[in-house]
């Protein structure tokens, strides 16, 4: 099996159940799923490397997902603070 | 259609529709898993390469040192000729290079009974001391691996067939999309393919090896040039040969030495 698609099936497992664990534990705000999705995203990485011909396309993913996550815990931290 | 292809349009279009419809009824756990295989649509659709895998990769890479010693030996020995494919015949025998030391009318037509020689250092005439190298065509595993899976041997293939059995051989052997082979004069002959598989090796060999790759050609070149050559039976030699890195295709002009 090309890394890929092991990556690709990890990150979906990853999320999928993550997504079941958060709705059976009562969760409902959305940004609390999304930022666990980027992090979930850089968790798969590192359990199924992805091959150096992939990695310039990663970074990019990564960016984006950082950039994601770090919107998300900063609007949530705005509200903590007003 | 590419499985990555499909699997990535069918998952952004389930996330899309789930999201959608999560976001009327407004239940957070739908939305997020719609949120999820909509992440992962894109990511089906975007991570895969296109081109070979890092074992493909590895396995070309590995002819390089080999086409560098090469490189070396042209420098070295100030070669700066085109290399000369001596026309042969019988399936999975592949043409030899023969690169002269200058152009002379013998030189520039060796032997054919050169093609059995196991010799690299040529003297073609005792008393001139006029020679060579005889080199075996990069291209020749894969001239013998078309051969191969076409069954048939390209010295008995007509000359106006040769475009559509290059161009299935090489889509078989998933090597190239497309050749376009069009005789222009006489005396040349073009051909531009895009390549599929090679690819990157071809783009690394013009930059590390560009003796080799001028001269002789890279490994799909050499094996176009080597099927020209067995095909109409004449010396062939490059006269121009180029490769675009971005959409990895291959311009080349091959000359009938006469």
């Amino acid at each position: 099996m090309r890394t890929i698609d092991s990556f690709l099936i990890t990150y979906a497992a990853l999320a999928f159940t993550s997504v079941i664990t958060l709705s059976l534990t009562g969760v409902e705000t959305l940004d609390v799923y999304i930022a666990l999705f980027a992090i979930l995203f850089f968790v798969a990485a590192e359990l199924t490397p992805l091959s150096p011909m992939g990695s310039r396309k990663k970074v990019i993913l990564e960016t984006a997902l950082v950039a994601i996550f770090v919107v998300t815990v900063a609007e949530r931290v705005v509200q903590v603070l007003r | 259609m590419d499985r990555h292809l499909s699997l990535g349009i069918f998952l952004l279009v389930f996330g899309g529709i789930t999201t959608t419809v999560s976001l009327f009824i407004g239940v957070t756990p739908t939305l997020a898993l719609g949120l999820a295989t909509l992440l992962i649509g894109i990511m089906t659709l975007y991570l895969p390469e296109p081109t070979e895998s890092l074992a493909e990769r590895l396995a070309s890479d590995s002819s390089v040192p080999a086409l560098l010693n090469i490189e070396n030996l042209l420098d070295d020995l100030s070669l700066n000729e085109k290399g000369v494919y001596i026309p042969a015949a019988g399936l999975e025998v592949c043409p030899k290079v023969f690169v002269p030391l200058s152009q002379t009318r013998l030189s520039r037509r060796p032997p054919r009974d050169l093609n059995n020689s196991r010799r690299v250092f040529i003297t073609l005439d005792e008393k001139t001391r006029e020679g060579g190298i005889l080199l075996e065509a990069p291209g020749r595993n894969l001239l013998s691996e078309l051969e191969l899976y076409l069954r048939l041997d390209f010295a008995k293939v007509d000359v106006n067939d040769l475009h559509e059995k290059l161009e299935s051989g090489l889509k078989l052997l998933e090597v190239s999309k497309s050749i376009a082979l069009e005789r222009q004069t006489d005396q040349t002959l073009t051909f531009q393919t895009e390549l599929t598989a090679f690819g990157n090796l071809e783009v690394k060999l013009s930059n590390l090896t560009p003796h080799v790759f001028d001269q002789i050609g890279g490994p799909v070149s050499s094996a176009i040039a080597a099927a020209v050559s067995k095909s109409t039976g004449e010396y062939v030699a490059f006269r121009q040969v180029s490769i675009n890195p971005t959409d990895k295709k291959i311009t080349a002009t091959i000359e009938f030495v006469r």
